[in-house]
């Protein structure tokens, strides 16, 4: 189904605070999808895996050379670490370790400056002042858990940066997945919400 | 160094000043509210307006399009009428079905088009949307005037110009949806067109075409009906018919959620009224326009009728103002240095909040040629202001707090009366509600709305923090805390991103939020139907496409 990026980020929005996620942490979910989307990368899957791992409550521990879950059976959220990263600018560290869903943490590195280079396994992400190009292993991409993410300056692109596109679309089941999570944050009416009401007191047939 | 050019001598007023609820509900419409601008720009970019087809019946079903070129561009209104029987008439968001409903399409629609339009756009938000579709809307009539026109034309008359001045609208709008709703085009898509950059203007646009729509449709009505006998409306009678507008509380968190955006709205109309009241010297003319539109002006609000009686007794309370102000201006006022300057001065020490609102919008208006460029200057890059700087200590954060946030550690949050109140989604149509936190479910729902209270916290836990704590730290421990540290880096950047009250007191009146984004849209006639709901009129008085090239730039204080 083809969806607006609007969609996809209210959606994720409401769906990340549905799973339990802060509003601020939430918010920061909600920006990462619509990067994501903003350039045709596999958002949804990976998404719907950390809200559902819903490992943000792991305590994170840093040292001066990278960040990691403090427990060892603890995989880091991406969207907590990635926070983290985009708060610390260029203060942050070079590996993160046990992490959950990697790719999910190239919208909080694209806000860094510079010409940065992500690497876990064989897959390869240049960030260009906030864009991005892919190269190595394809299929390393979309991993669901690495043991560590490499970010480093870069010298040159390898690749051609992505070109963002206009009309993004969503699979389904998972866009399904996360409508489920967003409904937890509704409020069924109650009698008093319906007599209290958000109308006027007076009809509209005038 | 030219007027135009040089610094504002007089300060901006201060934000505990202007972004209190009780001012934010007394603002009235000004020069830069969207719909002004977005028609200054129709007229000086010679914007074509025509009826490309228009199709419907003698009960007013059936199919109607628009066109506007802008410069290559063209935009499209498809509008579809429906019939509605008057027990589903309802202007809440709960409704399902519409007197007429309308999308804004990006381009000149194909037949194709229209038919996936029609079977869409009836249905509103239960249809679905692509980004060839701008804004969606829907519309209600006012059946009393509508059928009063009808019959008028069909027999060869006038409508009767005291039951038009009071109802104001043949049609009021529901609801106007933008940004990528339901599948529509989002903001990014269009924000890079001139006469889009600014904020609204699509869906000004697209309320303006409606009220094109609902003057053609009753003179099809009484020609289909009346025949030979029929008239068209008198082009004076027909200016007198706006756009109504029902809106709830559904508006009211945008305001909230939108701190940069806020800013820069207000952060013009001060600027504006910086400018004006910096002016060291008018001009006859300055004099004379003041007394025009203070003239008018008593005629325009003593039109404005509400059955609030609150805002009955502001509204007559006004009227009393606009009598102290012509009484000021028949002085020697003009004759002396900064003379808008004084006349504000003396509005704030002698006039209601209403008044004194009312003033600034006469000052924004009679001073035209330095502040129209302002409307420029209200959208903003909200990705801009997303990232929080986490290099910032823990320390300086709390200075922060300390620095922009004064009034919300005012608030005693320990008393139940501040936290009275919560704002949810409803999951019945999936809009913003006020509920009651001690008496109603759902409190763990509540959306982050409550910024003083958040702030309260905040400050507390920053207070604990060691100053020299980087907040990145701060909030990787404790992440509760970072949707209101973004909001504190943005307000210390943006001094009008805050609304200073409390949004979950007792005694909140939502109404005071959506009045004063009503106004930046350019909303007149404000008639609250109760404390989270207002009627308003958009466009009543404005010359209609093809009267634009006349004297129509203050059409808000027209006869």
């Amino acid at each position: 189904m083809r969806v607006s990026f609007n969609e996809i980020e209210m959606t994720v929005l409401k769906a990340a605070r549905g799973a339990g996620m802060e509003w601020g942490l939430a918010e920061e979910a909600a920006q990462c999808a619509r990067w994501l989307a903003l350039f045709d990368l596999p958002w949804q899957r990976a998404i719907v895996a950390v809200l559902q791992a819903r490992d943000w409550y792991g305590e994170i521990v840093r040292d001066k050379k990278a960040i990691r879950p403090v427990s060892p059976n603890d995989r880091l959220c991406p969207i907590k670490a990635g926070a983290f990263l985009s708060d610390l600018g260029g203060d942050g560290p070079g590996l993160i370790e046990r992490v959950r869903c990697p790719m999910l943490l190239l919208p909080f590195a694209a806000r860094l400056a510079g010409l940065l280079r992500l690497s876990w396994k064989e897959a390869r992400i240049w960030l260009d002042s906030g864009r991005p190009a892919v190269g190595g292993d394809l299929a390393d991409l979309e991993l669901s858990y690495v043991d560590q993410v490499t970010i480093e300056d870069a010298a040159c692109l390898d690749q051609p940066v992505l070109m963002r596109i206009s009309d993004p679309s969503v699979d389904l089941n998972l866009w399904r997945k996360l409508k489920m999570l967003e409904a937890r944050t509704y409020v069924p009416a109650s009698l008093r919400s319906r007599i209290g009401g958000a109308g006027p007191t007076a009809g509209d047939n005038d | 160094m030219s007027e135009k050019t040089a610094p504002a001598d007089v300060p901006l007023r201060s934000p505990d000043q202007v972004m209190r609820l009780a001012r934010l509900g007394s603002m009235h419409q000004t020069r830069l509210s969207f719909l002004r601008a977005l028609l200054r720009r129709m007229r000086s970019e010679n914007w074509r307006v025509s009826s490309n087809s228009f199709d419907l019946d003698e009960r007013g079903v059936g199919t109607a399009i628009y066109t506007v070129g802008v410069g290559e561009r063209w935009y499209s209104l498809v509008a579809f009428g429906h019939e509605l029987p008057a027990e589903k008439r309802t202007d809440r968001v709960i409704a399902e079905e519409w007197d007429a409903t309308f999308v804004l399409y990006d381009g000149l629609p194909d037949d194709d088009a229209v038919d996936r339009l029609k079977a869409n756009v009836p249905l509103q938000e239960a249809g679905r949307y692509r980004e060839s579709e701008l804004v969606l809307a829907r519309a209600n009539r006012s059946v009393r005037l509508f059928d009063h026109v009808v019959s008028a034309l069909c027999a060869g008359s006038q409508p009767d110009p005291a039951l038009v001045e009071s109802t104001g609208y043949l049609m009021r709008t529901t609801a106007v949806y933008g940004n990528g709703k339901f599948g529509l085009a989002d903001r990014d898509l269009i924000c890079g067109r001139p006469e889009f950059a600014d904020p609204f203007r699509a869906e000004m646009l697209t309320v303006y075409l409606i009220r094109l729509f609902t003057v053609d449709l009753v003179e099809h009505l009484a020609r289909r009906r009346g025949g030979a006998t029929a008239v068209t409306l008198e082009p004076t009678i027909r200016r007198r018919f706006g756009i109504g507008n029902s809106t709830g509380l559904g508006m009211a968190p945008f305001l909230v959620r939108h701190p940069s955006l806020l800013d820069r709205w207000v952060l013009a109309r001060e600027t504006a009224l910086a400018r004006a009241r910096s002016r060291s010297r008018a001009e006859p003319r300055h004099g004379r326009l003041l007394r025009d539109l203070l003239n008018s002006s008593r005629r325009i609000v003593g039109d404005w009728v509400s059955e609030d009686p609150n805002q009955s007794q502001r509204i007559a309370r006004l009227i009393t103002d606009l009598y102290k102000l012509e009484r000021f201006v028949a002085g020697t006022l003009f004759d002396e240095t900064r003379p808008f300057d004084r006349l504000y001065r003396f509005a704030e020490a002698e006039l209601s909040l209403e008044g004194q609102e009312y003033c600034v919008t006469l000052l924004i208006e009679v001073n035209g040629d330095i502040v129209d460029e302002l409307a420029d200057t209200m959208a903003v890059d909200e990705a801009e202001t997303f990232r929080i700087d986490g290099t910032m200590k823990c320390g300086e954060l709390l200075q922060l707090v300390h620095d922009c946030y004064g009034w919300a550690l005012a608030f005693d949050f320990g008393d139940r009366t501040a936290r009275a109140r919560f704002w949810y989604t409803s999951e019945e149509k999936l809009e913003p509600r006020l509920g009651e936190r001690f008496h109603e479910p759902g409190m763990e729902c509540e959306q982050p709305l409550a910024v003083a209270r958040d702030i309260v916290a905040i400050a507390a836990a920053l207070a604990r923090a060691a100053p020299d704590e980087t907040s990145a730290s701060f909030l990787l421990a404790q992440p509760q805390y970072r949707h209101v540290a973004r909001r504190i880096q943005i307000a210390a950047r943006h001094r009008y991103s805050e609304i200073r009250d409390n949004l979950i007191d007792a005694t909140m009146r939502p109404i005071d939020i959506l009045r004063c984004k009503l106004a930046f849209f350019g909303a007149a006639r404000f008639d609250p139907r109760s404390d989270r709901w207002v009627r308003i009129t958009l466009f009543q008085g404005s010359p209609f496409p093809d009267e634009l090239d006349a004297d129509w730039d203050r059409w808000p204080f027209a006869p």
